[in-house]
């Protein structure tokens, strides 16, 4: 069970890294998706700061509003911080 | 305890992977997965044993959560109870989603030590 969930945890922090360039670019309709995929999956792998931070920009997105520019400024911070250190 | 098939219908493949395992520490629960609604609605459309509980991401493309569970709803015979799984449980998107006719709604991220007992928690106040 624990390896397993450990290989799960690895897969996520790969794609965490290839949607990392997803954040503030065209179309905002992957970077959303991607964003929503985090405020639901970070918390199980671990990673509960990384998800209440995309969860702020999700909830905003749900809602109609733009993001602040401070969550997401926050967001791309905390996943440089986990790619970095892990 | 006694015997619950679930069925697991999320499109995120890290997440739908570790529910499954964190189903599957209850070794009175057997799972069933399926990445869509469409992969849902084919299974349950098989001879292989119902769910006594379907588990439906929200948030989904094609078909949604509350879609699929409509499209269940709108089979022949008996179906069995749903409970929603979404990141965006604020209480007004709770009610939402209960009035749609769910028993349940658990908030992604679940705990992966608490989700089976969770579902099964949920399943006991049915009827």
């Amino acid at each position: 069970m624990q390896e397993q969930m450990e290989a799960l945890r690895l897969r996520f922090l790969e794609r965490l890294r290839e949607e990392q360039s997803l954040l503030g670019s065209e179309p905002l309709t992957d970077a959303a998706v991607a964003v929503h995929r985090l405020a639901g999956a970070a918390g199980v792998f671990g990673y509960a700061e990384l998800g209440r931070r995309a969860l702020a920009v999700d909830q905003a997105l749900q809602s109609g509003t733009p993001p602040a520019a401070l969550d997401i400024a926050a967001l791309a911070q905390e996943i440089e911080r986990v790619l970095t250190h892990g | 305890m006694t015997m619950l098939r679930v069925l697991y219908v999320d499109d995120d493949p890290d997440i739908r992977e570790a529910a499954e395992l964190c189903l599957r520490m209850d070794p009175d629960i057997e799972v069933q997965v399926a990445d869509s609604g469409a992969a849902a609605l084919a299974l349950l459309a098989t001879d292989a044993p119902r769910p006594d509980v379907v588990l439906l991401d929200v948030m989904m493309p094609q078909m949604d959560g509350p879609a699929l569970l409509a499209a269940i709803r709108a089979r022949p015979g008996a179906q069995p109870p749903a409970i929603f799984m979404t990141a965006r449980a604020m209480p007004e998107e709770r009610a939402r989603l209960m009035a749609l006719g769910a028993v349940g709604v658990i908030t992604k991220p679940f705990n992966p030590l608490g989700l089976a007992a969770e579902v099964r928690g949920l399943v006991s106040g049915v009827g």
